[in-house]
């Protein structure tokens, strides 16, 4: 594990694979201090032996500050290679990224911005099989587009009483966000409402026993396991009461259950503060990663769980106990944010 | 005028026309401009009418030094958290954490410098001169100070090959262009500067390079090799001699060592007096030779500088010399080379260090003006034990708490992690930092999203300030979060944030945002049938208020209420009965719901059985004190307030007639229900009696 100083903080970073053209690591990053601006760096593979550290080749700077980016590659070739950034003024902004052109200045071009939400946006994802882009924001709306026209599918004004931390497609058809209360809710895009079709609620006091008057935990990451999209990880806020939380959900139980919510059937409160982001390695099965605001970043080897997948298995809680947490690693500034690069296994 | 440029000029908004301008310094990049506009036109008239301040900041390489606050924050708190755990009796442990920081800071000011002077456009020649003087100086404390009983010419060696180096390599290839090169006497003044350094491999790729000659000399070499012919070869045997020193690094560490190289100097005086008539002829050679001697003449003959000499005579002079005892041989170096001590920017700062004056030393750090520097450095000079604890008179501090004070002060601004800065204050251990922490929070942290806010909390559970400070923090934190939320017409976190901005008590604010969540939230979705009510349950849970709805007064009927919904959702009538009659004859219902409610129940009592309303608990009791609410808002003087929310149930406005009509008739539906129920529970008790008695 290294550690580069770039003298800048960064809210968010996203990885871009370029597997043919070098073995250098790409990632594109939002930063707020000293200034809001979205950039893209390489870190040379063999730095990481001479510990150097990133080159900046570009950047772009942003009214506001960026709270959540993504990339979209470029499937056909007839489209360019994206980025898409939110931020906390509430709008989402796609940027054409040449990445032959990296490091000439002129890789990054802004091509069409929205302003969905009052507020910041707090959470994006995008689907890249049909083409839309969901986000949910401070001001409790929910919204879906198209990523190539940028109109507005699906919108939902009050999906929430209170702000929404975190959202991500489940599915083409469904989606699950978190707001800042103890509850995630998964919608169905093709009923076209305006409730959610089920929600896990009292994800406090199913997993900690939190006595009633502690403060909920609020989630504030969400995944889904690339090959197994019924499990749902989240990651949670954390105050002395009631410690931060990685949880993993089943989300084939929701709809079998009547009224109460099931509970998650692996959490662990490993972390000593919120946890910023958790992710699925998008290749390495039942590999997660998740980072804090206690400066660690954990990778969660979830093997043993897969006895869980048979009926039969009545061990299941011994199996969990298992499951090892490894700490990459630790520092005294807290994380907000990390990404992976499925071709090289690289954390950055 | 030529070669004048005109001064920069810039507008500064919100000045009046005619003010006078004023500024003052703040922390960090930050400069306030105040105008002021004065009455009258006599001077003894004038006096001033108000002020507009403005804050204006500059950029100041702000990547470069945020890279070197983050850096340098997490070995400065590992140093403390060592010092803490390591006794100070225990001085031979606690100096390899002190070493360990300093390679660090040192290492992080050399970063800066070279990602300064890789882009020459930008116009920071200061800051690169206040990074290559910050490693300057804390190298040179790391070897007089922190570590003062090692042997003093491989640091030194390293210090001066470290910051002032020669690079022999592009000389060198200027000389092996020429025909004679001997004949320069840059040539030969190279060569002794890099013997003088101890750099004998450099000095012999040189001296090879001497060209074949052609005089009487060549001859005589011929004979005493043993008639081979090249004169290089000569040269060449010399530089293998110069380079059989033993190396500096590490020369000196041991006994053993030591008598190599007295050995070696030995061996090479040898090899020239078996010579002589060799060396006599090339007295550059022999000149080299005296300075391998440690001959004091030859040194002071061919140094360049102070430093030099100081480090050449270590090195051949006085190699069993510890670094804290090399004041004698400092002073004889600037005596000898006075011109250059003179001509050193920093040879007031070498001179308090190598007289191992640590006083004057902090004094000379100080003039450096470098925050990041002064502060770090005192502080290894504090867990080292040598710096003097006493108390700075004017601001009643140490000079270690004055000097981290000042450093988290001056970082304090907006493009710093506001956890640095605190962390400094409190390692500062200045007393009663707690509102000073409150200030620079309360002004560089930005709470634009709840995730800041949640950020700021995380900070304030980590850091170990004062409850009392922590908790005012917490109560701006709250506020600026709840008001977020108001703005955006987001009522329920809102609530929430402004019960916690009150330690977790009510006031009138969080009394005022109960009644208008219950206003504009959960009565248009209470004035829906019950079947209807899911929509209410979600919209209840996602309020995010769960944790404290049983507690407060103006939120405890919503949690009864959801309850209610709750139960009919799951099918279960009876406990809904229940609920429902609970929620009316409880004391902590707005009366404003009663109707809606008092219609949920007669409708639920009109459907059930009489063995469900006697299963559900509710008594005729109940019933009649249900009929009294009934009563009390069809007659109460404010009935239009009353019956205002269920007025826009069915969507009429209370001043038509028409609809004062309906209502009446929707009361009388809910009175007849609620009779027929009575009527049910009284035979179910048997009290007939008392059933004709109300009947009469």
């Amino acid at each position: 594990m290294h550690s580069f100083f770039t003298g800048k903080n960064f809210t968010h970073i996203c990885s871009i694979p370029r597997p043919q053209m070098t073995r250098d690591c790409f990632f594109a990053t939002a930063s707020n201090k000293p200034t809001s601006a979205l950039e893209v760096w390489v870190l040379p593979v063999n730095s990481l032996e001479e510990c150097r550290g990133p080159l900046l080749l570009e950047r772009v700077s942003l009214a506001s500050v960026a709270t959540s980016l993504s990339f979209i590659p470029s499937n056909s070739g007839a489209l360019p290679d994206m980025i898409i950034a939110s931020d906390q003024a509430g709008r989402i902004t796609l940027f054409h990224v040449d990445v032959e052109a990296l490091g000439s200045g002129t890789a990054l071009k802004e091509v069409s911005s929205i302003r969905p939400h009052r507020g910041a946006v707090n959470g994006l994802d995008v689907n890249i099989e049909t083409r839309e882009i969901l986000s949910v924001g401070e001001d409790g709306s929910l919204n879906l587009f198209n990523l190539d026209s940028m109109k507005l599918i699906h919108h939902v004004p009050r999906a929430s009483e209170s702000s929404l931390q975190a959202a991500k497609f489940i599915s083409p058809n469904e989606i699950a966000t978190a707001a800042s209360v103890d509850q995630i809710c998964v919608w169905d895009v093709r009923s076209g409402g305006l409730s959610p079709s089920a929600t896990l609620s009292e994800l406090s006091a199913q997993t900690s026993g939190a006595v009633a008057a502690a403060p909920n935990r609020v989630v504030l990451s969400l995944d889904v396991h690339p090959s197994k999209p019924w499990r749902l990880c989240s990651a949670t806020s954390g105050s002395p009461a009631t410690p931060a939380a990685i949880m993993l959900h089943d989300l084939r139980k929701i709809h079998q259950t009547d009224s109460k919510s099931p509970p998650p059937f692996f959490y662990s409160t490993v972390h000593e503060s919120h946890i910023w982001q958790a992710k699925f390695h998008p290749v390495v099965a039942d590999a997660l990663l998740s980072c804090s605001e206690d400066g660690s970043l954990f990778l969660w080897d979830l093997n043993a769980l897969n006895v869980y997948e048979n009926p039969s298995a009545t061990k299941f809680g011994r199996e969990a106990e298992r499951v090892q947490a490894q700490k990459l690693s630790s520092g005294s500034l807290g994380l907000n944010a990390f990404a992976m690069d499925p071709d090289k296994n690289c954390a950055v | 005028m030529d070669g004048v440029e005109d001064a920069p000029t810039f507008v500064l908004g919100g000045v009046r026309p005619g003010a006078a301008l004023g500024m003052s310094w703040g922390p960090g990049n930050r400069i306030a401009i105040y105008g002021t506009k004065y009455h009258g036109h006599q001077e003894k008239d004038k006096h001033p009418r108000n002020g507009n301040i403005r804050i204006a900041s500059w950029d100041r390489s702000i990547g470069v030094r945020r890279k070197l606050i983050s850096e340098s924050y997490g070995p400065f708190l590992a140093l403390q958290i060592a010092m803490r755990q390591i006794p100070q009796t225990e001085l031979r442990y606690r100096t390899r954490p002190l070493v360990t920081a300093c390679h660090h800071y040192r290492t992080f000011a050399r970063e800066v410098s070279s990602s300064i002077r890789d882009k020459p456009d930008d116009p920071q020649s200061l800051a690169l001169i206040s990074a290559q003087t910050a490693e300057i100086a804390l190298h040179l404390a790391e070897i007089i100070f922190l570590t003062p009983l090692v042997p003093a010419a491989p640091c030194m060696f390293d210090w001066l090959e470290w910051h002032f180096p020669i690079d022999p390599t592009e000389a060198g290839a200027d000389f092996a262009q020429l025909d004679r090169p001997e004949s320069s006497d840059a040539y030969w003044h190279l060569i002794y500067r890099l013997v003088m350094r101890g750099k004998m491999q450099e000095a012999r790729r040189l001296l090879e390079l001497h060209s074949e000659g052609g005089n009487a000399f060549l001859g005589v070499v011929k004979d005493s090799l043993g008639g081979q012919p090249s004169f290089q070869l000569f040269f060449s045997m010399f530089g293998d001699w110069l380079c059989r020193m033993p190396a500096v690094k590490g020369a000196f560490s041991s006994p053993d060592q030591l008598t190599k190289f007295k050995q070696w100097q030995e061996s090479l005086s040898e090899f020239a007096k078996a010579h002589p008539e060799h060396f006599q002829e090339h007295n550059e050679l022999a000149l080299i030779v005296r300075i391998t001697q440690g001959n004091p003449h030859a040194l002071a003959e061919v140094a360049d500088d102070w430093k030099e000499l100081l480090v050449a005579s270590l090195i051949f002079c006085e190699p069993e010399m510890k670094t804290g005892y090399m004041d004698r041989l400092f002073k004889d170096c600037v005596d000898t080379k006075p011109q250059s001590f003179e001509d050193d920017p920093l040879g007031m700062l070498c001179d308090a260090a190598f007289r191992n004056s640590v006083d004057d030393f902090v004094r000379e750090v100080y003039e450096l003006g470098d925050l990041w520097l002064t502060a770090h450095l005192l502080d290894l000079l504090h867990h080292r034990g040598i710096l003097k604890p006493r108390l700075l008179p004017e601001h009643n501090i140490t000079q270690r708490q004055h000097a981290l004070f000042e450093y988290a002060y001056g970082i304090a601004t907006d493009d710093v992690n506001p956890h640095v800065i605190v962390e400094y204050i409190l390692e500062s251990d200045i007393p009663n930092s707690g509102p000073l922490i409150e200030q620079i929070l309360s002004r560089i942290v930005p709470l634009r999203t709840e995730r800041d806010a949640r950020k700021m909390t995380a900070l304030l559970e980590k850091v170990n300030i004062d409850e009392a400070t922590k908790r005012r923090i917490l109560h701006r934190v709250n506020r600026i979060t709840s008001r977020a939320f108001i703005s955006r017409g987001l009522v329920g976190p809102a609530i929430a944030w402004t019960i916690s901005s009150n330690a977790g008590t009510s006031d009138s604010v969080s009394q005022h945002l109960s009644d208008r969540l219950l206003d504009s939230v959960v009565l248009p979705l209470a004035q829906v049938d019950l079947p209807h009510h899911l929509n209410l349950v979600r919209v209840v849970d996602s309020l995010g208020l769960n944790h404290i709805m049983a507690k407060y007064v103006g939120l405890k009927f919503l949690r009864l209420y959801r309850d209610v919904c709750q139960r009919w959702l799951e099918g279960d009538r009876v406990e809904t009965l229940r609920l429902l009659v609970e929620a009316v004859t409880t004391s902590d219902t707005p009366r404003r719901f009663w109707l809606v409610l008092l219609r949920d129940c007669a409708r639920l009592m009109s459907d059930i059985s009489s063995q469900t309303l006697h299963a559900s608990g509710v008594t005729s009791h109940s019933i009649l004190d249900l009929m009294r609410c009934l009563e009390e808002v069809h007659q109460s003087h404010d009935r239009e307030q009353l019956l205002s929310g269920f007025a826009s149930k069915i969507a009429i406005k209370l001043n038509d007639s028409d609809a004062m009509v309906n209502i009446d008739v929707e009361i009388e539906e809910i009175r007849r229900s609620l009779t027929q129920a009575l009527s049910y529970a009284l035979m179910l008790s048997g009290q007939t009696s008392a059933m004709e008695r109300r009947f009469v």
